[in-house]
């Protein structure tokens, strides 16, 4: 479930959460909720579009200055970083805190980025460049609004059937 | 035997995290913060929006961290002063945080050698012997039954200020401290009843001050945050850290860290070694050896005097033979060289991992003993760009008020006037990896990065029909694993026969907000969606003592047997085009 949200969708729709991601403490369904994390298997024949961009995870668009990145980051971490939420939801927040940070690290380091950005190209993911009827035709009217409100799973696959490289 | 009950410290085999820390007359109090240093200690506690540094009976905020074993009860610098004659009979144990968990073949070990006390070594990657002199006997002790004492009597001189049961605590350590020397501290918090909530290290305690006092500045002033950058210099007795850390709106974030086991004793140490040097350059080691500890206190006040001073005097008398040196602020830099290169290339070190021009630095904080060494303050300005020194944040106090904070925070305390609405994003002091393909050490969580962290990566076996493979876990830089810290190791049994390079077994590190390592293995075979035996999930450091011959060991045993061999990264081929 987590595994399929973006950070910053939940950012959005902080009170869905915790009544629909509630779950109990027992062990058992800590450890599946865990393994199910991991995004196991992790293997060529799993499906690549299950993988949101780094972009959306930081709830930018891929134009974002560093300083945008950098405060991005900031406030996503005084949400989610497991220090700031309570003892029963630390688990999932850690995850989504990864999620973030790892975006960040890629993101904030110039070359990283651009290698990142260049390897996105090649598959055609690259975000907010080509307006469809679910985005806004500027992406500065609202900037967050390319991050798919719903699931981005359904967005992804867009992309792909869409073959508009 | 009437001892107190404050008094007692549980057996070092034991481990107890403190069962009545769940407690809710616990979890409502603020975790105290404790700077448990080489040579000084201090407790502090977020109490009344502010944090109160505690002082003990005799009105001291730092109290000497050394543990004299005298009679029936040991006492700490804690509650009571210890003359320097009893400090240098050997019947005092003193530097226990820089012994923490190292074994007898470390460097670090030998240069504490010339200590009073007993430090025995084989040589063989055991931990060493270390005795104190009671009634004429050496009487064996661990470093970390040292630090419990003193944690014990911290703790109790804190309930007696605070007026209730004291029982969790946030710790401050060296950031070059390994993962084991910290499951040691936390075995000697144990043994003194207490609860570690986290243990962080120095600097970024220190960066957490900053960014609260950037913080109320800002409310004070403009309102919003602006992000500023500051480096963190922390040189003590024993350690020196650098950090630097981008704060803003009361998020600080560690931008970079990095540590060496390098401080004031050593520089002390060589000092005395010149002076003997000059003095007696025939002596008989023995006999020099005696010589060097009861000159050490002298030469100790020699270099506080240089602090301020441009040279200063030594004079004493030891077995009859007195020495007389005039000693120079240029001489004792000059003895010094090699530890104020060492200080300096952390710092650039610190700057070219957080990437960072000097030009994008606001603040320098210089803070511990060691900063106020001139050579050391104009080392790190200078490294900085000719940056002033931060004032307005005490150096010896600064990283137990962060610890203090910390613990407050870590506690759940809310501030209605929102002093405590902070977050330090901590970042990784050591790579965390395993070994592969003999002894190649592949880093899967990087230095420098954020905690919390996961990751995984895949490898594959090394022969063909390979159904075991060994994960060996490392901590640290170099490219060699034998050269990093060992942390642990474990099989994976149980993989499908195939050829070599067909299993699929994923690795992943997971590092959560309590810096608590795990780390979890699956194997899957490329036709099976999936893991074709149980996951494995295994919490570091497994190591105890004597890990210095593990690694060795497994090497003789399995050799290359039980190898893995890295797998890179299926190429996206392309699905959508």
């Amino acid at each position: 479930m987590s595994a399929t949200r973006s950070p910053a969708d939940l950012s959005s729709a902080r009170s869905n959460i915790h009544t629909t991601q509630s779950r109990s403490s027992v062990d058992t369904e800590d450890r599946r909720e865990r393994s199910r994390d991991w995004q196991w298997p992790r293997f060529p024949s799993s499906n690549p579009e299950k993988k949101r961009s780094l972009y959306e995870v930081l709830g930018l668009p891929s134009e974002a200055t560093e300083e945008e990145i950098r405060n991005s980051y900031r406030k996503l971490a005084l949400k989610f970083h497991p220090d700031r939420v309570a003892p029963e939801k630390r688990d999932e927040y850690t995850h989504l805190f990864c999620e973030i940070g790892a975006a960040y690290e890629i993101l904030a380091d110039c070359r990283a980025r651009s290698a990142y950005d260049a390897s996105q190209k090649l598959v055609g993911f690259r975000t907010v460049l080509r307006p469809t009827s679910s985005m806004p035709t500027n992406p500065h009217e609202n900037r967050n609004a390319h991050v798919p409100q719903t699931t981005t799973r359904r967005y992804g696959r867009r992309w792909e059937t869409e073959k508009c490289w | 035997m009437a001892e107190p009950s404050a008094y007692t410290v549980a057996s070092d085999g034991e481990n107890n995290p403190g069962e009545e820390a769940q407690s809710a007359s616990a979890l409502a109090q603020a975790a105290v913060g404790i700077d448990l240093g080489s040579s000084f200690c201090s407790v502090a506690v977020w109490r009344d929006s502010g944090v109160e540094v505690i002082a003990n009976p005799r009105g001291m905020t730092r109290m000497q961290s050394y543990v004299l074993f005298k009679g029936d009860i040991p006492s700490s610098g804690v509650s009571a002063s210890i003359m320097d004659a009893e400090l240098n009979s050997g019947s005092a144990i003193y530097l226990a945080k820089c012994l923490l968990g190292r074994v007898d073949t470390d460097p670090v070990v030998e240069l504490y050698k010339s200590s009073p006390f007993l430090i025995q070594t084989l040589g063989i990657g055991a931990r060493p012997f270390i005795g104190a002199l009671v009634d004429g006997v050496w009487r064996s002790t661990t470093p970390e039954e040292v630090l419990a004492i003193v944690l014990v009597q911290l703790r109790a001189m804190a309930e007696a200020q605070l007026g209730y049961a004291v029982r969790t605590a946030v710790l401050t350590m060296p950031s070059s401290f390994s993962r084991f020397q910290q499951t040691r501290l936390e075995r000697a918090c144990a043994m003194a009843g207490l609860n570690v909530l986290r243990l962080m290290p120095e600097p970024t305690a220190v960066a957490l001050l900053y960014a609260q006092e950037q913080q109320q500045s800002f409310n004070d002033n403009m309102g919003s945050g602006i992000e500023k950058n500051v480096l963190i210099f922390n040189a003590g007795a024993a350690f020196c850290d650098v950090a630097i850390a981008a704060t803003a709106g009361g998020v600080s974030q560690i931008r970079a860290l990095a540590g060496d086991s390098v401080g004031g004793y050593a520089m002390v140490q060589n000092l005395v070694n010149y002076v003997l040097k000059e003095y007696e350059p025939t002596l008989d080691e023995q006999i020099l050896s005696r010589i060097s500890v009861q000159l050490r206190p002298v030469a100790e006040g020699i270099m506080h005097a240089l602090s301020t001073s441009a040279n200063a005097v030594l004079e004493c008398e030891i077995d009859g033979r007195k020495m007389s040196k005039n000693i120079t602020r240029d001489e004792f830099e000059h003895v010094n060289a090699d530890i104020l290169k060492r200080y300096e290339s952390l710092v650039l070190q610190c700057l070219q991992k957080a990437q960072m021009n000097v030009d994008n630095l606001d603040d320098v904080i210089l803070v511990g003993g060691c900063s106020n060494i001139p050579a050391v303050r104009s080392l790190v300005l200078k490294a900085c760009g000719g940056k002033q020194a931060y004032k307005g944040i005490d150096p010896l106090l600064a990283a137990v008020k962060g610890a203090a904070m910390e613990g407050a925070i870590a506690s759940g305390i809310t501030d209605p006037s929102g002093k405590l609405d902070l977050l330090t994003i901590q970042a990784m002091p050591h790579s965390l990896g395993f070994r592969i393909s003999g002894d190649e050490f592949l880093p899967v969580l990087q230095k420098n990065g954020a905690i919390p962290a996961r990751r995984d990566v895949l490898v594959t076996t090394s022969h063909d029909n390979q159904s075991e493979a060994l994960i060996v876990v490392y901590e640290g830089e170099s490219k060699k694993a034998s050269e990093n810290h060992l942390l642990g190791f474990f099989k994976v049994t149980g993989i499908p026969h195939a050829k070599k390079g067909i299993p699929l077994i994923n690795i992943c590190m997971d590092v959560d907000a309590s810096d608590v390592l795990r780390v979890v293995v699956g194997v899957c075979m490329p036709d099976i969606e999936k893991p074709v035996v149980p996951l494995m999930e295994v919490r570091m450091p497994t190591i105890d003592d004597g890990h210095g011959w593990c690694a060795e060991a497994i090497q003789s045993k399995y050799g290359s047997l039980l190898d893995l061999n890295f797998l890179p990264p299926p190429k996206h081929s392309g699905t959508s085009a």
